[in-house]
């Protein structure tokens, strides 16, 4: 007993000789970094256009938003648009239409899901990006075994200074005749400008931040998730891909051969660990652009179906505003391979209007059915253009 | 001290036994029986040993309670019995989560004690005041830091420190069978960390042998 009285004493008296050593920090410390990615902007990420160009600060509020990408899926009328059932001048066309309403600069483009970290930049500099929490399961592709995730870092100005990418998305349209749900955008003078990505399009040269768990098994549905068919496969955890990208046109021809498209120059294929490499972001080619003149806008717009599910909706009782929309009559698309075949009848579609955030088309057809029980038959409005007969 | 009083004492529960009858009635009616023979027994108890389970506020963490157990020994040191001096120590632990860590604080307290007390039939009362200081382990894992592959440092950090401590205790201790006998203790505590004094609690349940 007295030995153990006299342990307790001389560890109480080491107790009071010694006070407040060491550092306890408890809960209230930074959060640790899980990843930290390296960003470079061009110093000429400005230089392209924009609803500022000409102003003398464009970049005194550049930032770079990390942007994980989602699951995506275009309309077959994108895709595959069908014949004019109206004839030029009567209608624009469906060309017109889907350059106007069809997502820019293709249907292989990088669509954001949700954005992440987000910092302010200069130009020229390098900037680190830090990431605190790792992907959510909803942004990964995959089974709990093989998953991956990516992401574009995007450059921006931060017009009304909330510091993060602000985004938008097409009109949302219910059904059964209750209105639509129109986004309270704010004034376009506000809207966050984007001056360029580090992953635009498939269809174009990327760096792009991959995030893997598990193994990258090359049978599974992740591959096909922006695919880099021919690179190497993303590392564990982070990593930086880069790839040289896939025309549209092999990649549709591919897709019906039920075959991934194969990148157009495998020299280009990239894998790095994170300490490694910097993502640099340029800005677009200007012939790119003038081309494709809302493709940088279109990184700032989620879209409302990722499925890629059309949805048809009877004809509005208000005529149109003719002269400042961009419609055509078409028949249905005809997706090859499918033996379903075509559906008889004809659609009105019209493009969103230029000034919109985001890029969409809207169809209007007097026969039909939303997907749910309420089908229709209706006669047509007297304002209707296209033919009444199929 | 404790020396067992006419008025306390209780005749063998031998009859009692045989009317009750219910598993309640017995227990109450042996736990008053033995503890009417451990007064008959026992001598004034000059060395108290207890092991507790104690809970309180971890020394340094914020939130949370502190969940572990303690023992001490206790020795007169008047000759009315009075007073008396020891050591205590305790192991225990706590556990919080953030957004993004689950930190682990393991808080060993040694102290040493002073104790007013009091005999009052079988109980005694006291008034315990401890000094010494508080060995916290602190253990901080990153959440997720395996998805990321993080390792080492960044994945968990592990840090020592000795806190000055005070305590200030009431506490009471009954005993029940010979020897032994059950205590309850509480009170405020004082830590000395980086930030200033810390004010905090700490209470304990168990089981005392008194000699």
């Amino acid at each position: 007993m007295a030995t153990l009285n006299r342990m307790l004493m001389i560890t109480a008296l080491v107790g009071l000789g010694f006070p407040g050593c060491g550092k306890l920090v408890g809960l209230n410390i930074p959060a640790t970094p899980l990843a930290q990615i390296q960003v470079k902007v061009a110093e000429d990420i400005a230089s392209g256009p924009g609803a500022d160009a000409g102003t003398s600060d464009r970049t005194s509020n550049l930032r770079v938003a990390l942007v994980w990408g989602a699951q995506w899926q275009p309309e077959p009328f994108c895709l595959w648009p069908p014949s004019d059932l109206l004839p030029p001048p009567e209608s624009p066309g469906v060309q017109a239409v889907v350059a106007a309403g069809c997502p820019d600069p293709d249907s292989f483009r990088f669509v954001p899901d949700r954005d992440d970290a987000d910092i302010a930049i200069t130009p020229g500099a390098t900037a680190t990006i830090t990431l605190v929490n790792l992907p959510t399961a909803d942004v990964m592709v995959g089974d709990l075994t093989a998953r991956v995730a990516y992401a574009s870092l995007v450059a921006y100005d931060d017009r009304n200074g909330n510091g993060t990418l602000d985004f938008h998305h097409p009109p949302r349209h219910r059904r059964n005749g209750e209105p639509d749900v129109v986004e309270d955008a704010g004034a376009p003078a506000t809207w966050d400008i984007v001056y360029g990505a580090s992953f635009i399009s498939m269809t174009l040269p990327d760096q792009r931040v991959a995030y893997r768990e598990g193994d990258f098994d090359t049978s599974a549905t992740s591959v096909a998730f922006y695919p880099r068919y021919g690179c190497g496969a993303p590392l564990p955890s982070f990593s930086i891909l880069s790839a040289s990208g896939f025309s549209q046109a092999d990649a549709l021809a591919a897709a019906l051969q039920r075959q991934l498209p194969e990148e157009d120059d495998l020299t280009v294929c990239h894998v790095d660990t994170l300490d490694q490499a910097v993502v640099t972001i340029y800005p677009p080619d200007s012939a790119i652009l003038s081309q494709h003149p809302k493709m940088l806008a279109e990184l700032a717009c989620i879209v409302n179906d990722a499925g890629g599910t059309t949805l048809y909706r009877k004809p509005p009782a208000n005529e149109p505003d003719w002269p400042n929309i961009t419609w055509a009559c078409v028949g249905f698309p005809q997706i090859p391979g499918d033996d379903a075949g075509v559906v008889s009848g004809q659609q009105l579609v019209i493009a969103s209007a230029p000034g919109d955030a985001c890029q969409s088309v809207n169809h209007y057809t007097p026969r039909g059915c939303d997907n749910e029980p309420g089908c229709w038959d209706v006669t047509p409005p007297d304002w209707w253009p296209c033919p009444t007969t199929p | 001290m404790n020396q067992p009083k006419s008025q306390d004492r209780v005749r063998p529960a031998s009859g009692s036994l045989a009317a009750g009858g219910s598993a309640l009635a017995f227990f109450l009616v042996f736990t008053w029986a033995t503890s009417a023979r451990a007064q008959e027994l026992s001598s004034s108890p000059r060395n108290t040993v207890d092991g507790q389970l104690v809970l309180a506020l971890p020394a340094a963490l914020s939130p949370g309670m502190s969940v572990g157990v303690g023992a001490g020994f206790m020795r007169v040191a008047t000759r009315g019995g009075m007073l008396a001096w020891g050591a205590r120590a305790s192991w225990s632990t706590a556990t919080e989560y953030s957004l993004t860590d689950t930190v682990r604080n393991d808080d060993i307290r040694l102290r040493l004690c002073g104790q007013l007390q009091h005999a009052v039939g079988r109980g005694l009362f006291g008034l315990r005041v401890g000094l010494g200081g508080t060995l916290v382990y602190e253990d901080r894992a990153r959440d997720q830091a395996a998805r990321a592959g993080l390792s080492g440092s960044q994945a968990e950090n592990t840090s020592w420190a000795m806190l000055p401590a005070a305590d200030i205790e009431g506490l009471v201790v009954l005993r029940i069978w010979n020897f032994w006998g059950m205590s309850v203790s509480g009170g405020p505590t004082l830590h000395g960390l980086h930030s200033g004094v810390r004010a905090g609690w700490t209470s304990g349940l168990g089981v005392t042998w008194q000699h």
